[in-house]
């Protein structure tokens, strides 16, 4: 067993750590306050290489392995939080789900400017009635004269101010077997895109409503039944979701370590004094705990075994320590912690945030003891317990 | 035309000098000095404007130093070479010019680029005394170079102005860091540099005598290191409503302003 990065992965994480402090460090501050989507930033992300690591090379992305995306997350991270979004957006998620299952006419459409950054993918997926029970949806998908109209609302759905296209979570008949995806452009017929509202974390997002949207039946990126092929696409987005919460906590620790060197009180530095001593050991064994199961994940999903328990149990871990972290560092920094001149409070907001999103707390605890017991406990009201059938969760 | 670039393994962060051995201490993390990679950017940009060219990479250090060599191949060079041997431990300055001179001459190169200085010894000179073994013209603080068939154009960034000259080919040049803005390694190059040939050469291979090499070989002794001396304490100016006049007469004093 050997805890250290192989040659290349360690070459190409400090070729990542240098060009983020060089490029991305300075007005990271300022981006975190905007919450416009940095278009320029994520063409200069591009360039760099950093869009598409796990597309395969003939799809025109870089070939690399999922634990390759985790480290350019983490060290983008580490010089500017915000940039990590478009990290986020450019590996994990909508993104891969789309590479993987979009036939090539579509990946030739919309690839090539995605991983260019000069468009981004949102996804539709929560509604107002199905949220952690994600099968529950019921945007409908009903064919109608070769192609598909699309009826119903989605919400929370991140980048959905900015994205230029949305892979739609939709329902083509009952059932989980029911349920697949389609491509919807923005500026489509049909597709509104609603008044922003603003979350806690500074991020904006919009309702979608599909009104008789209708779309070709060439958009289809999944079609009925294909909900259970991108199981495996909720694990892989449960580590990019995992690595920027635990990246934000360890960029808020190193904040509050560096006060705590510099900040004199009683006529002592700070990090003198045994009750902050043991408030950064006990950060530390969090970070550290949490990143050994992220790379456990991450390693696991490149031996084609993105592993339900492995990645939740990382996600739970990284979660609850990236908030725990950004919030007792905040806690060391004092006031200048509580105020928006660092970025402290903007890693605790962001970090509160991914405690809920792609997977909450209490549904990865779920899982979590699925796998300790080894069956499947139905959720549903009068629902069936049984053998372990698959993830069908949010 | 084959450009050969020479760089060098140093450590990153803050290091340390052994007071025993009087030498930097190398145990920690390391990297390519910064200056290089100036050097290996303007390499490669002749390369890709040059048909037919080839970039080798060379450093001269203990195994760790092929770490750099990787970058540099991982960020476009085609090959590279490092020469180590347990008796180049402890060389100075000349004893490295020696040995780096063998290793560039067996390469018959048509420009070989230097950054400035190392961040570690900050000797900036090594090229100079590379140049005198290989007797070959050279240039420092190149802030623009151009190249054509049997010429090396470069503008020199000095105190009092840029300097234009040209230097008949095969010829040194040492780069600022005015010149380029260096590339960021990508994950393909990293992937791709496993693929390029990184040779290891001994002093043997070189046909140097172990005699010349090392603290045995060198021509300077190191007497005593120490730290620099700690600042004084300054001048502390109280605002009664004079500061302003007492901080200008400060500085008039010496002719600061």
């Amino acid at each position: 067993m050997d805890f250290e990065f192989d040659e290349e992965t360690a070459t190409f994480a400090n070729a990542v750590r240098r060009f983020a402090k060089d490029r991305l460090a300075p007005g990271a501050l300022e981006r975190a306050h905007d919450p416009s989507y940095p278009w320029d930033v994520a063409q200069e992300i591009a360039a760099q290489g950093l869009l598409g690591l796990t597309v395969p090379v003939e799809k025109g992305g870089q070939g690399a392995r999922l634990l390759d995306a985790v480290v350019a997350v983490q060290e983008v991270a580490m010089s500017c939080p915000k940039s990590a979004d478009i990290v986020q957006a450019g590996n994990f998620g909508a993104i891969r789900t789309f590479a993987e299952f979009a036939t090539p006419d579509l990946l030739d459409g919309y690839l090539p400017d995605l991983l260019d950054g000069k468009a981004l993918m949102g996804i539709g997926m929560t509604e107002p009635d199905a949220g952690s029970a994600v099968t529950e949806l019921k945007t409908s998908a009903k064919e109608d004269g070769g192609g598909f109209v699309l009826n119903g609302t989605k919400v929370f759905s991140t980048n959905s101010a900015d994205a230029t296209v949305f892979l739609v979570y939709v329902r083509y008949g009952p059932g989980t077997d029911g349920i697949g995806s389609v491509v919807v452009e923005r500026g489509t017929r049909g597709l509104t895109v609603g008044p922003p509202s603003q979350f806690m974390s500074g991020e904006v997002w919009c309702p979608l409503y599909f009104d008789g949207c209708r779309i070709p039946a060439s958009n289809v990126v999944l079609g009925p039944g294909g909900f259970r092929k991108q199981m495996s696409g909720f694990n892989v987005e449960r580590i990019g979701n995992a690595a920027r919460a635990l990246a934000l906590g360890r960029h808020a620790f190193e904040l509050a370590k560096a006060h705590a060197i510099e900040r004199t009180q009683f006529g002592r530095p700070l990090c003198e004094f045994q009750g902050i001593q043991w408030k950064f050991a006990d950060m530390a064994l969090q970070l550290d705990g949490a990143q050994l199961l992220l790379y456990r994940a991450a390693a696991g999903a490149d031996r084609g075994l993105p592993s339900a328990y492995d990645t939740s149990i990382a996600k739970l871990a990284c979660n609850e320590a990236g908030f725990s972290v950004a919030n007792e560092s905040l806690q060391v920094m004092g006031a200048l912690g509580f105020t928006r001149d660092t970025l402290v409070e903007y890693c605790l907001r962001r970090t509160r945030g991914w405690m809920i999103a792609g997977g909450s707390l209490e549904i990865l605890r779920n899982r979590i003891a699925e796998s300790v017991f080894d069956r499947r406990f139905d959720q549903r009201a009068g629902g069936q317990s049984g053998q372990v059938v698959g993830v069908t969760s949010q | 035309m084959k450009i050969i670039v020479c760089v060098k393994h140093v450590p990153s962060g803050r290091s340390s000098v052994d007071p025993a051995s009087k030498t930097l201490d190398r145990s920690g993390p390391a990297e390519m000095n910064r200056a290089d990679r100036y050097a290996v950017e303007e390499a490669l940009r002749i390369k890709e404007s040059t048909s037919g060219s080839e970039v080798v990479a060379v450093s001269i250090g203990p195994a760790g130093a092929q770490e750099t060599l990787r970058t540099a191949l991982a960020l476009g060079a085609d090959r590279a070479i490092l020469v180590t041997d347990p008796q180049v431990a402890g060389s100075d300055l000349v004893g490295t010019a020696r040995i780096l001179a063998r290793a560039l001459g067996r390469e018959n190169p048509d420009l070989v680029l230097f950054g400035q200085q190392s961040g570690d010894g900050v000797g900036g000179v090594l090229w100079a005394a590379i140049a005198d073994v290989l007797r070959l013209p050279f240039a420092s603080q190149a802030a623009a170079l151009t190249v054509t068939d049997q010429m090396v154009r470069v503008t020199r960034q000095t105190e009092v102005g840029d300097e234009d000259i040209e230097v008949p080919l095969p010829a040194l040049v040492s780069v600022g860091d005015s010149i380029n803005e260096p590339r960021y390694t990508s994950l393909k190059g990293v992937m791709g540099a496993k693929k390029k040939p990184l040779e290891n050469v001994t002093l043997a291979d070189l046909g140097i005598d172990t005699a010349d090499a090392g603290q045995g070989g060198a021509r300077t002794v190191v007497l005593a290191i120490g730290s620099p001396p700690s600042r004084a304490g300054g001048v502390r100016v109280e605002d009664e409503a004079e500061a302003a006049r007492a901080i200008v007469e400060f500085l008039a004093e010496r002719q600061l302003v």
